[in-house]
């Protein structure tokens, strides 16, 4: 039973036969899971709110920067430097306080996956990597959850309805990811702060048409968005009977190593981007990373590192890899100030044989600024 | 035959354009148009087609709108879309 302040909160949905009492009770008991609070999450995530869907789960491990707000509607400047799912959980109840916010400030991972999924019906994928791609999809099949997808490239976007009973999942059109580093993400190649919103909202149009059971939902379609020739294209798009994840025979049947799969840790230049944050939290349950600060030694007396760390400065790191032989089979966390300096470490170390890498993003700096907003704040 | 090779994704980026077109024998394949346009647009090629000759599994292709397989034959007029895979979000 709505009460009075819903009746006229989702009056215009009650004016659609359509949706109507019935459909407007389905959404206020519906459970969607937004993966990814960027570009895509954001206008998804409030468009589903203000829809009235009861239970919105939003995971994210990564803070508010500014080059976020370009397009990532859900926060302020005031924002910046904040937990991404709390700044946006607290938005969200403020925009409508019928939707009860569920927040996972951590990252998707082959581990958690099930975790997180298990309470929800409908994914939306708005994560921004190959690896995550694959996991979102691959937890959809394997836990019966239909994935309504989107991605962006520059002015370009892609929309689909995955893992539905009736249609193809990721793995049915894209059985292969790319080579590491050959496709550039937003954060190298661009995109238009606008697209995501209308990519965003097409995905959560297609929740709330699943939910309801209304219209043609995007299975076996993939839709294309061309926003510079202003464009929409669907492409007939099939379920794959060999598919190793949702095909006859499948041979995926558990979640996989996605960094492993996406060739991320072992390709030259193809290394994991975290933030210092999620090195901090990955550090409480790994003891095989390598903290490797190649900043001067000046640096370091005025800009504390991340706990105990190796320094070698990048100049000098090609004369003294020897140090590092030990480490060999390690993950080495390389950091710099800005994130920059320990790319080339990487690389080094890559054409070195050591495999395993991962870069600070934004660097040791970005992780002090956040620690500094944070207590300006009060925290 | 004539066919127009629509881009999508970033090899439109590292073509510099979105639309092409190649002729190509009667009884052509899709195939054979991709390896055609991998010779003619060298920027293209590693995009398209691995080192031993065999096309990019990454990629995506449509003709007409419709998902095909490589092996496929091609008509006069036909348009294959051609899209690489993004991840942005
Ligand atoms: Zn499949």
């Amino acid at each position: 039973m709505l009460s009075k302040e819903q009746l006229n909160r989702y009056h215009r949905h009650l004016l659609l036969p359509e949706v109507g009492l019935d459909g407007q009770e389905k959404l206020l008991v519906a459970r969607v899971l937004v993966v990814g609070l960027g570009g895509l999450g954001c206008p998804a995530a409030l468009y589903l709110a203000a829809a009235g869907i009861g239970h919105l789960g939003l995971v994210d491990f990564d803070r508010v920067d500014e080059s976020n707000l370009q397009r990532q509607v859900l926060y302020t400047d005031e924002d910046v430097g904040r937990i991404k799912v709390e700044a946006a959980a607290q938005r969200l109840v403020a925009l409508n306080p019928d939707v009860q916010i569920e927040a996972f400030h951590e990252r998707l991972t082959a581990e958690n996956a099930e975790r997180i999924f298990t309470h929800y019906d409908y994914v939306l994928d708005g994560t921004d990597t190959f690896a995550s791609r694959y996991l979102v999809n691959d937890a959809c099949v394997l836990f019966g959850k239909i994935n309504v997808y989107g991605s962006l490239f520059r002015f370009e976007g892609q929309v689909s309805v995955f893992a539905h009973p009736a249609g193809p999942c990721y793995r049915c059109l894209f059985p292969v990811p790319p080579n590491p580093g050959e496709v550039p993400n937003c954060a190298e190649a661009g995109v238009l702060g606008v697209l995501p919103g209308q990519i965003g909202a097409t995905q959560a149009t297609e929740v709330l048409k699943l939910i309801l059971g209304m219209g043609e939902p995007l299975v076996n379609r993939l839709l294309l968005f061309d926003s510079l020739a202003m464009e929409w294209r669907s492409m007939r798009v099939a379920r794959n009977s060999a598919c190793p994840v949702c095909g006859d025979l499948p041979t995926i049947t558990g979640l996989v190593d996605y960094d492993e799969f996406c060739g991320n840790l072992m390709e030259p230049g193809g290394f994991v981007e975290m933030t210092a944050e999620e090195i901090l939290q990955l550090m409480e349950t790994r003891n095989d990373l390598l903290l490797l600060d190649v900043r001067e030694e000046v640096e370091t007396r005025a800009v504390p590192g991340l706990g105990k760390s190796t320094l070698i400065p990048l100049g000098q790191l090609p004369a003294r890899l020897g140090e590092l032989v030990a480490f060999r089979d390690k993950t080495i966390v390389a950091y710099c100030a800005a994130g920059i300096r320990s790319r080339k470490a990487l690389e080094i170390l890559d054409q070195n044989g050591f495999s395993k890498g991962i870069n600070m993003t934004g660097g040791i700096n970005r992780y002090h600024g956040n620690l500094q907003r944070e207590r300006s704040r009060g925290k | 035959m004539k066919i127009t090779i629509e881009l999508w994704g970033q090899l439109k980026q590292v073509a510099g354009e979105s639309c092409l077109s190649l002729e190509l024998p009667e009884g052509a394949t899709v195939q054979d148009a991709i390896r055609l346009l991998a010779s003619q647009a060298v920027s293209l090629a590693s995009s398209l087609v691995e080192e031993d000759g065999t096309c990019r599994p990454s990629n995506l292709v449509f003709v007409n709108d419709h998902q095909i397989l490589l092996s496929d034959p091609l008509q006069d007029g036909n348009t294959i879309t051609l899209m690489s895979p993004i991840a942005g979000g």
